[in-house]
């Protein structure tokens, strides 16, 4: 798998390029990111980057210093130079500088994987992309099942939207909105349920503390914990204990 | 009617004389005019003088003609008195007295006396043709004289009746010198001289002297030395003709009844007319004996003298003529030269010369030149300051449009509305969003001239955007020779057909259009068409477009806008090397077409092949792969 590194100080270029690459295809793992030319430099000295997509407008270092530094340091990277600008002389002054290709901001995917492919081909002319892979990119409902699956097996660590937001680029209200369409419940209600049925067993259970209980489903302290369990349940736990136990 | 007609022709001419005038510069008009004073002038001059000339050489002729006559007269006056002399010569010989108081018949001897003595006194004188002496007392008649029809000379005795004589002697006597001066009978005598010889005790005549004097004396009379034609004619007291040069007065002047010809009195002047021709006649009239000598200068002659003097002067005069005429083109150039200049001037600044001038010559036009090029300053500045804050005004909201379009800024925030579509799995939005981007790039792109696959690009691009809004109603196919995607055509060519057929496949009760577009070579011309389905142009309307298409001026019909300002843009870029073509038919199968034909240029297509070469290859690599 080939690896790539997008630098860009803006998320938006950041996430469309993420999104819109067809990085299975190519054979390259999901690309990492950079907010400037200094920390790609940085990266790409421990890393091993075969492409670079590049900001020419970034704070810190930009885009033509970065690519003088990058053709010494790293010259068997291919580098596509991202603008806005459409301009003869800019994209002149990129190529000379060494980049493979060049991207115009709103980025059209066509051209994109056009540019990546010719990046690819710059260091490793004998590839072959024509076996066919599946769908690439991981879709929203693939995310929200991964969500779904995490819930169930890491029902106690704290589990954040964003962390899945961030990393697959779907937004929170995206994915929230199709879980709620595909599971009937929002994320944090499923959470919670998943979290309160584990409790209820662990509750059947009397020789365990409620602390230790609440800590075993994620909970740091018994009172949130508490809160939690009536919502859902109607009774607190040492209640719901009493209940089966008297039931016992 | 033709009254009307006459005078409408007149306002015709008047007013093209006036639009003649306003058209003619200033200084050809002074010229013209002082010209035409010149001209009057000089003519009334001309005339004057001619005519000043005319009476002066008049009455210096008269004056001369009166002075010569006078010597003349006096002359004659002389040979007269010598004559009146000669005459009574017989009364200082005593014997002859006695024989002419004599009443007896004469003796011989007497006769022999008085013929000797008629004799001696005929060849006493050379000037003589004939000497007679009529003795009253004996009525007889002696005569001597040279003529050749007695054949020798001799003193001739002759008894005459007294009465031939009576009114001679009568005349003589009541001369106061008793003596009458008569015509001649012969044509060799200048005139006949009659003297009677009176008896001092009763003053009673006795006898008659009588002789024809030739015309010796004539040399004298119409000796001529001013070098005209001048004729001569002597007249005795009683008006009867002595003698004339002129031909025509002697022919026709004749007894007192018929005379014909009035001579002036004597010491003045008056012209008068003989045979038609004119004469300045003078005469001058003898005192003592009445006679008159009148002379006849030909006033033709004199104007004819005056009329080569004033041809002279005439010549002369042309040539200053023509010289005031220059003199007066180049003072008039002169003068007016300031004005020509700042009416010259005057045209430019129109234009927006406002450089100042400076023609000062004379106060008024140095006033104008002044003031004119106030206000030129003043217009130059006003439009200066306008210009100015005008373009400052531009400047300032060009500055403002370009914050806000400022590319990156806008391509920017296209890309992160587009990220955010594209986190919210909108693909078809973000789609939207690059063509619309794409879109924008592609027409504010500096170019005339774009490859024909650029071009389509922005086809495709502004098809998607209105499917969007139009969805299943639009139908779009292609067909493109790929032959033909490199060839430059003009930026925005193929899209304002496009356009055109969706604004009019859609009209009536039409809800959606099929469109098809096709782009082929047909010889050296790339023919590029779109056709859709919609209810068709009628014949008129398409009459209408054609129309607007030969104007220079863009249509106002909203509709066709497009479609003028296309075939306008392409028909700059090929000249006569493109068309645009529109066919339609409405009713059942309807359609309209439009066709753009361009002239391939060859040399524009292998520019723009080299430059698409690499971009080729990579379709076809991406293809084959």
């Amino acid at each position: 798998m080939y690896k790539a590194l997008i630098i860009d100080d803006e998320r938006p270029v950041r996430i469309a390029i993420s999104k819109l690459g067809d990085w299975n295809h190519f054979h390259i793992e999901m690309p990492e990111m950079a907010e400037n030319g200094k920390d790609a430099l940085e990266k790409m000295q421990s890393g091993n980057y075969d492409i670079c997509f590049v900001d020419m407008q970034m704070p810190v270092m930009n885009g033509s210093m970065f690519l003088q530094e990058c053709a010494r340091e790293f010259p068997d990277t291919g580098v596509i130079v991202i603008s806005g600008y459409d301009d003869f002389s800019y994209v002149q002054n990129a190529i000379r500088c060494g980049a493979v290709d060049y991207l115009l901001k709103p980025i059209v995917k066509s051209e994109l994987d056009l540019a990546i492919e010719k990046a690819i081909r710059k260091i490793h002319p004998d590839v072959d992309f024509s076996s066919e892979s599946e769908d690439s990119n991981i879709s929203a409902e693939d995310v929200i099942a991964m969500i779904h699956n995490t819930i169930d097996t890491n029902y106690c660590s704290s589990i954040q939207i964003s962390d899945f937001s961030d990393k697959y680029f779907f937004s929170r209200e995206y994915l929230s909105k199709l879980f709620k369409a595909k599971y009937e419940c929002s994320i944090y209600e499923y959470l919670i349920r998943v979290r309160m049925e584990h409790a209820r067993e662990l509750l059947l259970d009397p020789d365990r503390k409620i602390l230790d209980i609440a800590q075993a489903v994620g909970y740091g302290d018994t009172n949130y914990f508490s809160k939690a369990f009536r919502n859902c349940c109607g009774i607190t736990p040492s209640e719901f204990r009493k209940q089966n136990n008297c039931g016992e | 009617m033709a009254d009307i007609i006459k005078s409408h022709k007149q306002n015709k001419l008047s007013i093209s004389i006036r639009q003649r005038m306003d058209k003619a510069p200033l200084w050809l008009e002074l010229t013209t005019i002082l010209t035409i004073l010149m001209i009057l002038l000089t003519a009334a001059l001309t005339t004057a003088t001619y005519r000043r000339n005319r009476q002066v050489t008049l009455s210096s002729e008269t004056e001369t003609s009166r002075q010569m006559l006078q010597l003349k007269t006096m002359n004659l006056e002389r040979y007269i008195d010598e004559l009146a002399a000669f005459s009574i010569q017989s009364v200082y010989d005593n014997s002859l007295y006695a024989s002419m108081q004599s009443r007896t018949p004469l003796s011989d001897t007497e006769r022999s006396s008085i013929s000797s003595y008629i004799r001696g006194f005929y060849y006493s004188r050379s000037d003589l043709n004939s000497f007679m002496m009529y003795l009253i007392n004996q009525g007889l008649d002696v005569g001597y004289s040279s003529g050749s029809t007695v054949g020798y000379e001799r003193v001739r005795f002759k008894a005459v009746d007294s009465a031939d004589y009576t009114s001679i002697i009568e005349s003589c006597n009541e001369s106061p010198n008793n003596c009458s001066i008569l015509p001649a009978s012969s044509s060799n005598s200048l005139f006949h001289f009659d003297h009677t010889i009176v008896r001092v005790r009763d003053n009673s005549p006795i006898a008659l002297i009588s002789f024809d004097v030739d015309l010796t004396e004539l040399e004298g009379l119409t000796q001529n030395s001013t070098g005209l034609d001048r004729f001569i004619v002597l007249l005795n007291s009683e008006g009867d003709l002595l003698y004339s040069d002129l031909d025509y007065i002697t022919d026709n002047y004749g007894p007192d009844s018929e005379r014909v010809v009035l001579f002036p009195e004597s010491g003045s002047s008056d012209t008068i007319t003989l045979n038609g021709v004119k004469y300045l006649s003078v005469s001058e009239a003898d005192s003592k004996y009445g006679l008159k000598l009148v002379s006849l200068v030909p006033v033709g002659q004199l104007t004819q003298k005056v009329r080569s003097a004033s041809f002279d002067a005439v010549l002369e005069q042309i040539m200053f003529f023509a010289l005031a005429i220059v003199l007066i083109f180049l003072l008039v150039r002169w003068l007016t030269q300031p004005l020509s200049v700042l009416s010259s001037k005057q045209e430019k600044a129109g234009t927006g010369d406002f450089s100042s001038i400076d023609i000062g010559r004379s106060r008024e036009i140095k006033a104008l030149s002044n003031s004119f090029n106030e206000m030129t300053t003043h217009i130059g500045s006003l439009i200066d300051q306008n210009y100015a804050s005008e373009l400052n005004e531009k400047t300032a909201q060009l500055a403002a449009l370009e914050a806000q379009m400022n590319p990156h800024f806008l391509y920017n925030t296209l890309q992160a509305i587009g990220s955010e579509a594209l986190m919210h799995d909108e693909m078809d939005v973000y789609t939207m969003l690059t063509s619309l981007a794409g879109n924008l790039r592609y027409s504010i792109k500096a170019a005339a001239e774009v490859p024909l696959q650029d071009e389509m690009k922005y086809v495709d691009n502004y098809i998607r955007l209105q499917k969007v809004r139009m969805g299943d109603r639009l139908t779009v196919s292609q067909k493109i020779d790929p032959a033909t995607l490199v060839a430059l055509i003009p930026k925005i060519s193929i899209q304002p057909l496009v356009e055109n057929s969706i604004q009019h496949g859609i009209q009536g009760d039409r809800t959606s259009v099929k469109i098809l577009i096709e782009a082929f070579y047909k010889g050296d011309y790339l023919v590029i068409r779109v056709t859709d389905d919609g209810i068709g142009i009628s014949p008129e309307d398409i009459g209408n477009l054609n129309n607007s298409f030969t104007r220079q001026t863009l249509a106002d019909n909203g509709a066709s806008i497009g479609l003028t300002n296309l075939y306008h843009r392409i028909r700059l870029m090929y000249e006569n090397d493109a068309a645009l073509q529109i066919k339609s038919e409405t009713g059942e199968s309807s359609y309209t077409s439009v066709t753009m034909i361009l002239s391939v240029n060859s040399s524009r297509i292998t520019e723009v092949t080299k430059k698409q070469t690499s971009d080729t290859e990579t379709e076809q690599t991406k293809q084959n792969v």
